[in-house]
Formats: structure tokens, C-alpha cells, sequence
């Protein structure tokens, strides 16, 4: 371990030496500031935090993956390429020390860099606020969504009642004989199509509920439950604008026909504009002991003509503070930076260094997109999806995700806790299995290669 | 580190070694290494020749790991360079100095003595005397991507003895140096010797060669072509030399007949110097005028080399190079009708550096010496000098002794390649 970490002293002396290390750090510091300076957002304290920990986190996460990954690649070929390992190898240290140090190196130095710039952030956001000085209202809003950490409950998509349905309509279908002329797979997924659709959809007059499970939130007499959603109107309504006539509460005790409610029952009146996500918040004592809640809408025939689909409905309430989850999301980029000096020196134990670069970058790039990559490829003819079946899918699977949940930007923005749970499943996967045996990999390589270059 | 009882014979061992490089397709390419079959004792130095392209590089990295044999085996202290207790033991100065150019000569000699495990307040000591050993003492904190060529072969092979090894592996340790500089590696090279380390010096410098080795080896074309010791290699045995200091015409006369009565052939000239004598010598009366201004590792090795009087300099060629430093007799064609000088006694051993650099009590490294060497006749331990001798002798003096204490007659000048 001593001769390890001999090597991973000599290869940070060696990137911040090389300067590319100060050339990341140099851009840091004056974008950082100017960002908080200068971003405005949309005008409100919320807007602009959320901007600048958007923007600033983003950058910082793409700028030392990028160093991580130039480091990582960089150290141990230029050791080859230079031959200098050739003296360190014959000193008493094992070829598998030579690589985790490497390793070691690279990744203290981007954890080291991580840690300074989240300091950064972390101080230029709490003064944000100070320096603008705005509104009471529009600080209290900063504080209970951007200051927090919400969980986020979506509810239970009603797959049987779907799929009840769909395999109805087939069957009404079938026996007036109005099939169409298609394979059945095709037919069923439009269908499907329709009815997820409808699902979503409240026709006018019609009432719409949503059941929430394990809503818990805090005890605490000022907290409250979120409502967050995004929906269309079809046909457009004037002003683009629908009235909704909201009640959020433990809709079982009126089904069920009691008088006296345990729990309240919130409503709620407002117009929307589409297209757009809203949020309104209701006490958090709507919510019953068991953590159910449910949300209703009531499309009133009196204000709208339009059927409304709901793209998005979510009930969001605080579970913890801004701090703690600023640091969980700071961890989440740091299981990517330590992915990938793992790549890149593994990499390097058997590619040249512009080579083991480029793959590194294909890597985190397509990680980057992996989500989007996978949806879209997903329904491919049958030469083709047995190709990707065979090359793409297979990659993408076996390396990490960065986007999605993975993404640090989205829970600091919209507030949203990210819990331990999925933090421990993201380092478990990324570092105790990707990267354990990209290292694995790596060390094997490199234990049975010729160090020396061929000279005769 | 005292040379534990040796697990083989040999200090270099090699079997068959052999080694093909096969071109992209798997077919043999070059020959770099034929069926070698190395020994190298003990103790010994031992000089691997070859013009460029014989495989002596190549030999060396199979003996140390880097490449891998195609056949035969390579045995280094009786095991294999990767076993981590064996590579403790070893010092390597690779062809060229391969270091890290953005760390500094002391970052450099911290980072190999971390690898080898050695604890902080020994790194740091050994650090300090072998920067000062070969003459960079005060450039510790420049980095290695602003020396010299010269200079990095210095700081490469400060980097080999970093761990005190026992073999030293050496792949043509004088490139790139100034005479000055060649002398005391050569130097050094003997007095590790005599301190009980095996010393593998791969060289096509001859004259480094002739004066260090006892025993070489020439490799051509991979395959080794003659190997033995170098005064026998290359002693005249059916010629004599005398040398004495300045005569008297009678006294020539009277030589001079005597020859011719033994019936003999003979010729009497006035020695010359070698080019490397002449020029270190007229360095170091200039060094002596003017002071360097430090920018150059000369003076640093130098000083401890010319023997100067006891400060820290001197000192440590003192404690690095034993009770005496050992002198390559710088007559290539002349010696050896010598006066019995009265020898002076040695300095008292100093027990500072050195021993520290060795761990070990100064007392037992002589009859270790005695003991160890193999290949070489011993010849009777002669009395150390003062450091009075080698100055003068440096400096111009030609005295002409070199602490030969008995009246010798060599058939050959080989004798000054193993003074001791």
C-alpha cells in the first residue's frame, strides 16, 4: 500500500505539474463567481438559484470528468510511452501497485478538486440570496423549494386496468369483425397507446383521482405537501389558461361514507396556464397515518370545453435539508469521477494514450445519453434489433449511467431529496461491480505485459 | 546491507537465455539474445561490451522483468527480479536516465525511496548524501527537466543506490558525462566493489571498461563471443615495462647494456599522459582559481573526489569512499619501478555516512571484502593514503607513487585496473 501510494503522489505531482489540472481549476474560479454574478434566471430568487446550481454543478461535473479522465489516461501510457516505468517496475513493487496507484492518484486528485469547487457552490448559492435581497415571498419560496429536500411520490400507474382494457376493446373489435389488417402486436400497442392516454385525460365535467402511497411527512405543524403537475388541453382553450378545482385528502373517509373526517380535506381553485409545470401546496396533515393521499381534479364544465391530459402529478413534501442533500448530490458526482479514473487507467494498461482517450470519451459520453439511447432504440426491425441486441445494448449495459436519476443537476434544482438508498444502489453498481472489474481487467493485462519497449 | 549468504553461486545467472522478436505476423524477427549463458560472481565487476545492437540492453531487461525470455531462464541473486525481496537488493541504471521530469532531483530520489519502503528519516538522510555524492547537493530542488544529460545520469544513478543494493545494474553509466564526471563514477564503481557489491556494467566505452572490470564479457549479435578476465584478456606475456623516475645518464648506460646482454629488444621513451589525466588535470587547477559558479555538478563531485581538506566535502568522499580513495591508475603505458613510499596512516574511519548509507559497523565491511572476492587475486590489502597524495596527484604533482607500497614488476599496466 506504502509503494501505491508513492505512485499516486508522483502522478498528482505529475497533472498538477502538467497544468492542466491548474487550467481547469483557473476557468473554475472565474466562472464560478461571474455565473453567480451574472445569472438572473427567471427574474426571481427561486429562478436565479436555480440557475446558477444548475449551470454551476453541470459545469463542474463535465470539467473534471473531463480532467479525471485525461489524467487517468494520460499517467500511466506516458509512463510507457517515456519509459520511466521501466525503472520503477524493477524496484520492489507489484505491477497491481503500480495500477491502483495510478488509480489512487487520479481519483484523490479529482475528489480533491470536487471538494473544493462543492465548497464553492455550497457558498456562493446560501449568498445568493443575500445579495439580491429580495421579496419576503419570493425568499420564502426559495426556502420551501429550492431549500429543501423533497421526497418525490409519484402515483401508481394503473398497468392491469390498462391492459383490462386494451384486451376489451380487442374483443369488442373482434366480434364485429373491425380488426384491422395487422399483426397483433401492433394493434395491441396502439391501443395501449390510447388507453395510457386516457388514462391520463379528464373530460370536461369529469372528476380525475390519483392515489399517493407512503406519504409521510414530518409531524411538524408548518409542513406541507406539494402538488406538482404539468398537463395539455385538447382543444386549446382562450388564454391557455384551465381552471381546476383541486381537493387533496384521504378520499377514503367520503367513499367509505364517514361524517366525521380524522383528516382534513383540502381544496383548491386555481387557473393554469398549459404546457407548464405548477405547483401548489396544501398542510401537510391532508395526508392520512398510513401515508395515503389522494388528489382530485374536477374539470368544471362551467369554466373549460377542453379535455385535460396530465403529462406529469406528483406530490412532493420535505424530508430533509438543502445541506446534507447538496452533499449527497456532491457524492453521487463523485462515484462518476472515480468510475472513470478507473477507465482511464485501465485503458491505458494496453492502449496508447490517444486511443484509450477516445474510448473514454465514447464511454462517458454515451453515458451521458445512455437513457435516451436505450428508449430509442428500443423498438428496432428484427435484423437490426438483433444487432443491437448483440453490440449497443449489450455496452450499454455494462457501463454506468450519468443521466436520469444519475444526473446530479435535476435534484438541486427542482428540490428533490436523493435519498440514500439510491445513492448506496449507484456506488454498489458503478464501483463495486463496473468498476471493480474494469480494474480487475486492467491489473491482468498489465501483470502479463512486456513493460519494456522493443529496442534492438 | 551485508551480503546474506548467497541462495546460488552467482550473482547473475543465466540459462540459455534467449530472446526473438517476432515481427507482426509471429515470425522471428530479430535475434536480440542467443542461447547467453551469463555468470557473474559475487563481488565482482563485471563488463558487459558489445557494440550498439548486440543485446545487451535487451539481456539486461530480461534480467530485470521488463521483457519476457522466449527461452531459457535469467537468474538474479539466485531468484527472479519480480519477487519483491530480491528487487530490494538491486540497483538499476537504465540507458537512458528515465525519470520523471517534472519532479525535482530530491522529489525523485524521495519518490524511489518510498517504493522501496525505506522510513522518512533514512530516505531523507541518504537523500542528502547522495545528492552530495555525485555532485548535485545543491540543485536537490531543480527539476529534473531542466538538467543536463550529465546531470541526469548523476541523479540515475544516485536513484540506483538509493536502497544500498547489492547488484548494481548499470547501462552505460557514463554517457553523456565530462571526464570529470566518468572518473568518479568510475571511482565510486570501485570502491562499491570493494565494499562487497556486484556490479553489472554494461558499456561500449572501452576505457571505462579496461579500468573498473575484472572480468568482461563481448557480446556480437546476440551470442556472447569471449568472456574472462581483463588483465588476462589483455596482458602482453612476452613483453615487460619498466618505469622509474628521472636517471642519471650513466645509470642509462648501464640499463641500457644490461638489456642488451639479455639479448632482448627494447625502447626508452618518456611516458605520456592519458588525455583523461591531462584534462582533469588542468580542471582542477582552474577550479582551484576560480570558484564554479554552481550551475555545474562538477565542482560538487569534485570536491569530495579532490580531497580537499576535511570540510564537509572531503568528508564525504571520506565516509562514501572508504578509508582511501581508490585511485584508477591514470598511466595507461607507463608504472611500475616504484619507490617504497612510507605509507601514512590512515584517517581515522569516520563512521558517519556511509555507514549510515550501509547499516552496517564500518569494521566488518574489510574482511567482507577480503572474503568476497572471487574472481580477482587478492593481492595484499595495501596501506590507505592520505588525501594529500591525491591532490597532489590531481593537481599536477606527479609523484609518482600511487600507494603501491612494495617494489613491484608487472609484466603489463593491467595492474592498475585492480590496485587493490
Amino acid at each position: 500500500m506504502r509503494n501505491s501510494w508513492a505512485i499516486a503522489k508522483n502522478t498528482i505531482a505529475q497533472a498538477v505539474r502538467m497544468k492542466i489540472a491548474a487550467m481547469v481549476i483557473l476557468l473554475l474560479l472565474v466562472l464560478l463567481p461571474t455565473m453567480a454574478a451574472m445569472m438572473t434566471g427567471d427574474g426571481t430568487l427561486l429562478g436565479k438559484l436555480q440557475s446558477f446550481s444548475s449551470y454551476s454543478i453541470s459545469l463542474v461535473g463535465f470539467l473534471l470528468s473531463l480532467l479525471t479522465i485525461t489524467v487517468s489516461c494520460y499517467s500511466l501510457s506516458s509512463d510507457l510511452q517515456n519509459r520511466t516505468l521501466d525503472l520503477v517496475i524493477t524496484k520492489p513493487i507489484a505491477r497491481y501497485q503500480i495500477v491502483l496507484g495510478k488509480f489512487l492518484g487520479t481519483a484523490i486528485l479529482s475528489l480533491l478538486l470536487l471538494a473544493g469547487f462543492s465548497c464553492i457552490i455550497y457558498g456562493l448559492t446560501l449568498a445568493i440570496p443575500k445579495w439580491a435581497n429580495p421579496p419576503a415571498e419570493q425568499m420564502k419560496k426559495a426556502q420551501t423549494e429550492f431549500f429543501t429536500a423533497r421526497r418525490v411520490i409519484t402515483p401508481e400507474v394503473p398497468e392491469e386496468e390498462i391492459n383490462r382494457r386494451v384486451e376489451e376493446r380487442i374483443e369488442a373489435l373482434r366480434k364485429k369483425g373491425q380488426l384491422p389488417d395487422m399483426p397483433m402486436s401492433e394493434i395491441r400497442a396502439a391501443l395501449r397507446e390510447q388507453e395510457t392516454i386516457a388514462q391520463k385525460s379528464v373530460e370536461v365535467a369529469a372528476v380525475k383521482e390519483w392515489d399517493f402511497q407512503s406519504v409521510f411527512p414530518p409531524s411538524d405543524p408548518n409542513s406541507v405537501l406539494f402538488v406538482r403537475y404539468k398537463f395539455q388541453a385538447a382543444p386549446d382553450p382562450p388564454n391557455s389558461e384551465i381552471f381546476g378545482q383541486w381537493r387533496v385528502g384521504d378520499f377514503r373517509q367520503f367513499r367509505t361514507g364517514l361524517r366525521q373526517y380524522k383528516t382534513p380535506i383540502y381544496g383548491v381553485e386555481r387557473y393554469d396556464s398549459v404546457r407548464t409545470p405548477h405547483m401548489f401546496e396544501v398542510p401537510a396533515d391532508a395526508a392520512a397515518e398510513d401515508g395515503q393521499v389522494t388528489v382530485g381534479f374536477f374539470n368544471s364544465p362551467e369554466a373549460n370545453f377542453s379535455t385535460v391530459i396530465f403529462d406529469q402529478i406528483e406530490v412532493l413534501y420535505q424530508v430533509g435539508g438543502f445541506g446534507v442533500n447538496f452533499f449527497r448530490v456532491v457524492l453521487l458526482m463523485a462515484i462518476r469521477l472515480v468510475f472513470l479514473a478507473a477507465l482511464g487507467v485501465s485503458l491505458s494498461t494496453w492502449l496508447s494514450f490517444p486511443v484509450a482517450i477516445l474510448f473514454s470519451l465514447v464511454v462517458f459520453f454515451a453515458g451521458l445519453i445512455n437513457g435516451f439511447i436505450v428508449e430509442s432504440i428500443e423498438g428496432l426491425e428484427a435484423l437490426l434489433a438483433l444487432f443491437y441486441q448483440l453490440t449497443i445494448k449489450w455496452f450499454l449495459y455494462a457501463i454506468p449511467r450519468f443521466d436520469g436519476p444519475y444526473s446530479p443537476t435535476d435534484y438541486l434544482v427542482s428540490g428533490e431529496v436523493l435519498s440514500w438508498q439510491f445513492l448506496g444502489k449507484a456506488a454498489l453498481i458503478t464501483l463495486g461491480l463496473q468498476m471493480l472489474l474494469l480494474l480487475a481487467a486492467g491489473i491482468w493485462i498489465f501483470s502479463r505485459r512486456e513493460v519494456a519497449k522493443i529496442t534492438v | 546491507m551485508p551480503m546474506e549468504s548467497p541462495a546460488s553461486e552467482y550473482a547473475i545467472e543465466t540459462i540459455n537465455l534467449t530472446k526473438i522478436f517476432p515481427d507482426w505476423w509471429g515470425r522471428p524477427k530479430v535475434k536480440a539474445v542467443v542461447d547467453l549463458n551469463l555468470k557473474v560472481f559475487y563481488n565482482e565487476i563485471y563488463g558487459f561490451l558489445g557494440p550498439n545492437g548486440s543485446g545487451k540492453t535487451t539481456t539486461i531487461k530480461l534480467l530485470l522483468n521488463l521483457l519476457y525470455p522466449t527461452k531459457g531462464k535469467a537468474f538474479v541473486l539466485g531468484g527472479q527480479s519480480t519477487d519483491p525481496q530480491i528487487a530490494a537488493r538491486i540497483g538499476y541504471l537504465p540507458e537512458e536516465s528515465y525519470l520523471y521530469r517534472y519532479l525535482t532531483a530530491r522529489e525523485t530520489l524521495d519518490f524511489y525511496g518510498r517504493i522501496f519502503g525505506l522510513p522518512g528519516p533514512v530516505r531523507k538522510n541518504r537523500i542528502d548524501t547522495l545528492l552530495e555524492m555525485v555532485g548535485l547537493a545543491g540543485m536537490g530542488n531543480r527539476r529534473i527537466g531542466t538538467f543536463s544529460k550529465g546531470m541526469m545520469r548523476r541523479i540515475g544513478l544516485a536513484q540506483a543506490l538509493i536502497n544500498d543494493p547489492d547488484l548494481l545494474i548499470l547501462d552505460e553509466p557514463t554517457s553523456g558525462m565530462d571526464p570529470i564526471g566518468t572518473r568518479q563514477i568510475k571511482d565510486l564503481l570501485l570502491e562499491l566493489a570493494r565494499r562487497g557489491k556486484t556490479i553489472f556494467l554494461c558499456s561500449h566505452l572501452l576505457a571505462d571498461v579496461e579500468d573498473v572490470c575484472h572480468r568482461i564479457g563481448i557480446m556480437y549479435g546476440g551470442r556472447m563471443q569471449v568472456e574472462g578476465p581483463v588483465r588476462q584478456l589483455l596482458q602482453h606475456r612476452d613483453e615487460m615495462q619498466i618505469l622509474t623516475g628521472p636517471l642519471r645518464p650513466e645509470t642509462r648506460e648501464k640499463i641500457e647494456t644490461l638489456l642488451r646482454q639479455e639479448g632482448t629488444w627494447y625502447q626508452i621513451s618518456t611516458p605520456v599522459d592519458r588525455l583523461e589525466t591531462f584534462f582533469v588535470n588542468i580542471i582542477t587547477k582552474a577550479q582551484q582559481t576560480q570558484p564554479t559558479s554552481g550551475a555545474q555538478p562538477v565542482s560538487g563531485v569534485h570536491g569530495f573526489l579532490a580531497a580537499q581538506p576535511p570540510p564537509p566535502s572531503q568528508s564525504v568522499l571520506e565516509q562514501l569512499v572508504s578509508k582511501k580513495p581508490q585511485q584508477i591508475a591514470e598511466k595507461i603505458s607507463d608504472t611500475t619501478i616504484v619507490e617504497k613510499t612510507q605509507p601514512v596512516e590512515p584517517p581515522a574511519p569516520k563512521r558517519e555516512l556511509l555507514e549510515q548509507l550501509t547499516e552496517k559497523p564500518f569494521e566488518k565491511a574489510a574482511p567482507m571484502q577480503a572474503e568476497t572476492v572471487k574472481p580477482v587475486e587478492p593481492s595484499p590489502e595495501p596501506k590507505p593514503q592520505v588525501r594529500q597524495d591525491v591532490l597532489e596527484k590531481l593537481t599536477g604533482g606527479r609523484k609518482r607513487p600511487d600507494g603501491l607500497t612494495e617494489k613491484t614488476c608487472l609484466p603489463d599496466s593491467e595492474e592498475r585496473s585492480d590496485a587493490q
